[in-house]
């Protein structure tokens, strides 16, 4: 193990599986951060029998010692491998879930309120064969039955089968983890007022919409849409084009929904011998921080950490979903928009600034990620921008044309020729520095993890 | 004061006929009623009324819920809307279907009932509907029919395009959704050939946004405007997208403006503050707190211009700076009609002549406004409409209207039009330069108007055996894409001659090439080129406003001269074209504005709706604008600025 803490993130495609490994007495200390993907379990599987190998041994010698599993938030491509029978020789000690999982949460009705409508009105979608554009069938995916299956077996099964409950965590929770000497970990999101701070304005958008359905159906408030009968003065064909082409409520709450949920993300600050590392899970900004109304979780923290645990650079990063263009602060301010003092514009260069006077950056970053499932994943513009502030780099294209491997046979699944993948999102940038990427380390080095190695300052 | 020959009047003359005598209790079979109806358009309104060929029809002016005067204004008394004999449970009309359908609860809504007996709707009490009955969703649905009806009227009045106008869609019932479920929003969508209207607020205090005047209006304006140009739908260029929005804005206005209870309102606002005043622009301002919150009336009052907006890409931003316009337009229209001291005392009374009040002179030039506005649009071409062609379109109908113009309002309208920027100086020199008001168009072929206008196929040949002189390509098909004729007013409803009007369009391959195309490159989309004659009834050609492709003429034949240095021109404007529409292009793609639509088959999401859409058809792309939705000041400046994401891409 020596002195160095490591961070692995497994290439499991589009989502997270990442392991950190705390250098400490007694093995050091061991934490599982998500376990998921979108699409097949393959790798999932890979990745955790891996994983079990690097653990210590637990109460038997058959078992393994797992200290901390922390799902950041419900989305399949974050727990979807959170299989007992995947764990099961894994022994797992601390179990924490995002408070906005917790349905019992005081100020997570709203929230909850919105799970559950959207839930349910892309069921009935599901359910009743609807023809689907293929972005909505894959928002229908995070509501399948597979979904509550996942919520399940993090809240129930594994802790059960552990012999502990789940800690739901929210923003400057107390804990009382074992950690090793000189090291801390704080919970800077999601905030306990999560209904005020994510949900906000649209709390009252919720009820609003909740409430004028219950006075104008309550079978369909209570999730009973109505059937429909065929109006008289036009003609089946045309009512059936008509409800296609009107506002669906359940989509946009699904849409919206499904942001929220990334924006409840546990985010963790581990602060280990002068070293401080951020795991964001799947945080968004979303404009600048607004009282009152849905802000992201990015703007949350700023709000209420620039102070404290968000003063200082970071050195590591493990960069927020997948690569997605509003899951890092955006790196400059659009020149329309005026400065104004400790706006969205400024926290990345608070937390991973640009060396000045020629000096090589000192920080690290990963990001796991695949393009396959969503065209705009990674934004490879943001990537080149955060090569400018990490030392752990690569050209892609170099590394690719050195092992003779033609680029665009990278991304040659039908779905990747027919949208161009190569052509409108990596051509550009293939060529120039990025952070380390789960999805071209496996390509260039057949690795199967990336491995960040952070040594004491 | 000639009288309407609708019969729509604003005054009736008491001293017309001193010694005829009236004709009491005419009973009317309903045989003679249908013989009527069909004689309608050269009957008095009055007499429609007693003939029950006009209905009193009770609407909204605005939502209760939101009226920030006193509600019991709210109405507009006896809103007359024209009978039909097919009138039908709905409302049902020959232009219009009322669905009350709501997407968010699967629910059908009963139909108001149209009763032959007593000649009202009915609610499901069986109970004739009135105004006391505001919360009852079967008014709601006759209300804004009614609106429908009487905006529908209002565009095909001899004052404005003088014929009945098509909508862009298969089919001529234009779906009306008055209660189309949740949401701030309401749209017009050609694929389902509907208006949506969407509710809003809390159980207690819902705003339901069909019975915003300004809301249907605005919204109604888009479904006239892609009815008498469909082919503007698929253009990329801004201008063409903020013209739509304008349409629904002006639409909006114009339709505000001649509502009795705004008037009312601003003439006791505006009595004591104008009583030794003469500034009418103070009346604007007067107006624009009327309409306090209302987005698609405020848009009139601002300062824009096109330099200002120079690299403006939002449809909704760049179409202030043509609504300004013609507001301004109005303004200075008011001013004019002051400064001259025209009065439209009745000229067979013996009372003595007052001068106007500022309020009446304002509602004097709003009703002569409609014309302004409205007539040029039949001279617009076919595909890409700038702000540039409509100010000429409404120079030059304003010159047809009015050849010896003493007022000078074709110079009031260059001015208007050149501060802000939408003509040029160059613009200017030429609109002033000394011209007759016909020119000869030369031809090789000569076809009568009559031949022309029978029928599209004949059009056709016209335009086929004139190629050359009317620079369509020799090796391209075209399609007429409308042809219809037009009897419109002029001043003091004095009837102009009547109008045949010709478009004719083709479509130009265009390769979409290197990578700022992203995933269609390598793909072809097309560029609209065509363009719209106007003629008269005597032949002559008094418009032509036309879209040049890039391409030589190819004919066997070469022209020369003037001919050939017109192809020239014509090239060089068709090459530019196709620079900006790829340009724009790459820079809607670039900027991820072009996305499919999340939607399925019980319906989209509306805030996930991308601003442009891609039709893949093989090879071919044809980008189209979305349905717009929006309500609020928020939906209209939301920007990736703000989320660094597109809102209309998913999170997941």
């Amino acid at each position: 193990m020596g002195n160095q803490l490591l961070i692995r993130a497994y290439n499991v495609g589009c989502g997270d599986c990442i392991y950190v490994r705390i250098p400490g007495p007694n093995d050091g200390f061991h934490i599982l951060i998500d376990c998921g993907k979108k699409g097949d379990d393959v790798l999932l599987k890979k990745a955790i029998q891996h994983l079990a190998t690097e653990l210590p041994v637990g109460s038997k010698p058959a078992k393994r010692r797992l200290d901390l599993i922390v799902a950041t938030h419900r989305h399949e491509d974050h727990i979807k491998g959170f299989d007992p029978t995947l764990f099961d020789n894994i022994e797992v000690a601390n179990i924490w879930l995002s408070a906005a999982m917790n349905p019992e949460h005081p100020q997570a009705e709203g929230v909850n309120t919105l799970h559950a409508l959207a839930t349910r009105a892309m069921r009935e979608l599901t359910d009743k064969g609807q023809a689907f554009s293929p972005e909505v069938e894959m928002l229908a995916s995070m509501y399948g039955v597979s979904n509550d299956a996942a919520d399940t077996l993090l809240m129930k099964t594994l802790p059960e089968k552990n012999g502990i409950k789940p800690k739901y965590v929210r923003s400057g929770m107390k804990h009382d983890l074992a950690l090793p000497p000189d090291t801390k970990i704080h919970i800077l999101a999601p905030d306990e007022n999560i209904d005020k701070f994510y949900l906000g304005d649209l709390n009252a958008t919720l009820q609003a919409f909740h409430g004028l359905t219950d006075k104008l159906s309550p079978a369909a408030a209570a999730g009973a849409v109505e059937t429909d009968a065929q109006p008289a003065n036009i003609s089946a064909t045309d009512f059936k084009v008509l409800q296609s082409r009107m506002l669906s409520n359940g989509l946009a709450f699904a849409a919206k929904e499904s942001s929220i949920q990334n924006n409840l993300s546990v985010v963790l600050l581990i602060e280990w011998k002068g070293r401080r590392l951020l795991f964001v899970g799947d945080a968004e900004w979303e404009g600048e921080f607004k009282e009152g109304k849905h802000n992201g979780s990015w703007n949350v923290m700023w709000e209420m950490h620039r102070e404290t645990h968000l003063k200082a650079p970071l050195d590591f990063l493990k960069i927020g979903h997948h690569g997605s263009i509003n899951a890092t602060p955006p790196p400059e301010r659009p020149k329309s928009k005026k400065a104004v003092e400790h706006d969205v514009y400024t926290i990345l260069d608070t937390i991973l600034p640009v060396p000045k006077d020629g000096k090589k950056p000192t920080a690290q970053a990963i990001v796991s990620t695949e393009r396959e499932f969503y065209n705009p994943i990674p934004e490879c513009k943001l990537l080149v921008d955060l090569a400018r502030r990490v030392s752990n780099t690569r050209d892609y294209g170099k590394r690719l044309a050195a092992k003779g491997i033609d680029p665009k046979t990278v991304w040659a699944t039908t779905k990747a020729k027919k949208n161009k993948f190569f052509e409108t999102y990596e051509q550009e940038f293939l060529n120039q520095l990025q952070p380390l990427r789960t999805d071209l380390e496996f390509v260039t080095e057949e690795r199967d993890f990336i491995d960040v190695e952070i040594s004491p300052a | 004061m000639a009288k309407a020959s609708n019969g729509k009047k604003t005054k009736e003359p008491a001293s017309r006929a001193p010694n005829r005598k009236s004709i009491e209790d005419v009973r009317i079979a309903p045989e003679e009623r249908l013989r009527l109806y069909s004689l309608r358009r050269a009957l008095p309104g009055r007499f429609q009324q007693k003939a029950g060929l006009q209905i009193p029809f009770v609407t909204y002016f605005q939502d209760p819920f939101v009226a920030k005067l006193d509600p019991t204004k709210g109405f507009n008394e006896k809103t007359f809307v024209d009978w039909e004999p097919g009138l039908g449970d709905g409302p049902t009309s020959s232009r219009f279907a009322v669905v009350d359908y709501n997407a968010d609860t699967g629910r059908l809504e009963p139909a108001a009932v149209w009763d032959l007996e007593t000649e009202r709707f009915l609610g499901p009490d069986a109970k004739a509907l009135e105004s006391t009955d505001s919360t009852s969703f079967q008014f709601h649905q006759v209300s804004v029919w009614a609106l429908l009806k009487c905006a529908l009227d209002f565009f095909e009045d001899a004052s404005a395009l003088g014929r009945t106008i098509p909508w862009a869609f298969e089919g001529n019932r234009l779906i009306v959704v008055p209660h189309a479920g949740y949401g701030e929003n309401a749209y017009y969508d050609r694929l389902s050939k509907s208006l949506q209207f969407y509710y809003f607020g809390t159980e207690d205090n819902t705003v339901y946004t069909c019975l915003s005047s300004d809301i249907v209006n605005h919204e109604f304006g888009h479904a006239v405007l892609d009815g008498i140009r469909p082919l503007f739908n698929e253009s990329s260029h801004p201008q063409t997208g903020a013209f739509h929005e304008f349409m629904g804005d002006l639409t909006a206005i114009l339709l505000t403006l001649k509502n009795k209870t705004l008037r009312q309102q601003l003439a006791e606002a505006a009595g004591g503050k104008f009583a030794d005043a003469t500034n009418l622009s103070s009346l604007a301002e007067e107006f624009g707190q009327a309409v306090q919150g209302r987005p698609y009336l405020r848009t009139a009052l601002n300062p824009d211009t096109m330099g200002t907006l120079a690299n403006e890409t939002s449809p909704h931003r760049l179409s202030g700076v043509l609504t300004g316009a013609m507001f301004d337009a109005l303004i200075a229209l008011g001013e004019h009609y002051q400064e001259d001291g025209e009065d439209d005392a009745d000229e067979d009374s013996a009372e003595p002549k007052k001068p106007p009040s500022p309020v009446q002179i304002f509602w004097r030039a709003a009703d002569r406004f409609n014309r302004t506005a409205i007539q040029p649009l039949d001279l617009l071409p076919p595909a890409d409409v700038t702000f540039r062609d409509y100010a000429l379109a409404v120079c030059r109908s304003q010159q047809l209207s009015d050849p010896m113009d003493p007022e000078e309002y074709y110079s009031l309208l260059i001015k208007v039009f050149r501060k802000r920027e939408i003509l040029t100086a160059e613009d200017e020199a030429l609109l002033n330069e000394p011209r007759y008001l016909l020119e000869r168009l030369s031809l090789s072929v000569y076809h009568s108007v009559d031949d022309i206008s029978r029928s599209r196929a004949s059009a056709y040949r016209y335009l086929d055996d004139n190629r050359e002189q009317l620079l369509i390509p020799a090796g391209r098909d075209f399609f007429v894409a409308d042809l219809y004729d037009a009897k419109k007013w002029g001043r003091e409803n004095l009837p102009l001659p009547r109008e045949i009007v010709l478009q004719y369009a083709w479509r130009e391959e265009i390769p979409l090439e290197g990578e700022r195309f992203g995933r269609f490159a390598g793909r072809f989309t097309t560029m609209l080129c065509g363009g719209t004659l106007v003629f008269r009834q005597d032949g002559n050609v008094v418009s032509w406003m036309m879209k040049p492709g890039s391409q030589p003429f190819g004919g066997k034949w070469s022209h020369k001269g003037k001919l050939a240095q017109r192809w020239l021109e014509a090239q060089k404007e068709g090459t530019e074209r196709r620079r900006f529409l790829l340009d724009t292009l790459a820079a809607q793609i670039a900027a991820g504005r072009v996305g499919a639509l999340l939607g399925s088959s019980r319906g989209v999401a509306g805030g996930l709706m991308p601003p442009m859409t891609a039709d893949e058809d093989g090879a071919f792309v044809r980008f189209q604008w979305s349905p717009h939705l929006h309500l609020s000041e928020d939906a209209h400046l939301a920007s990736e600025e703000e989320t660094g994401a597109r809102q209309w891409e998913i999170s997941c």
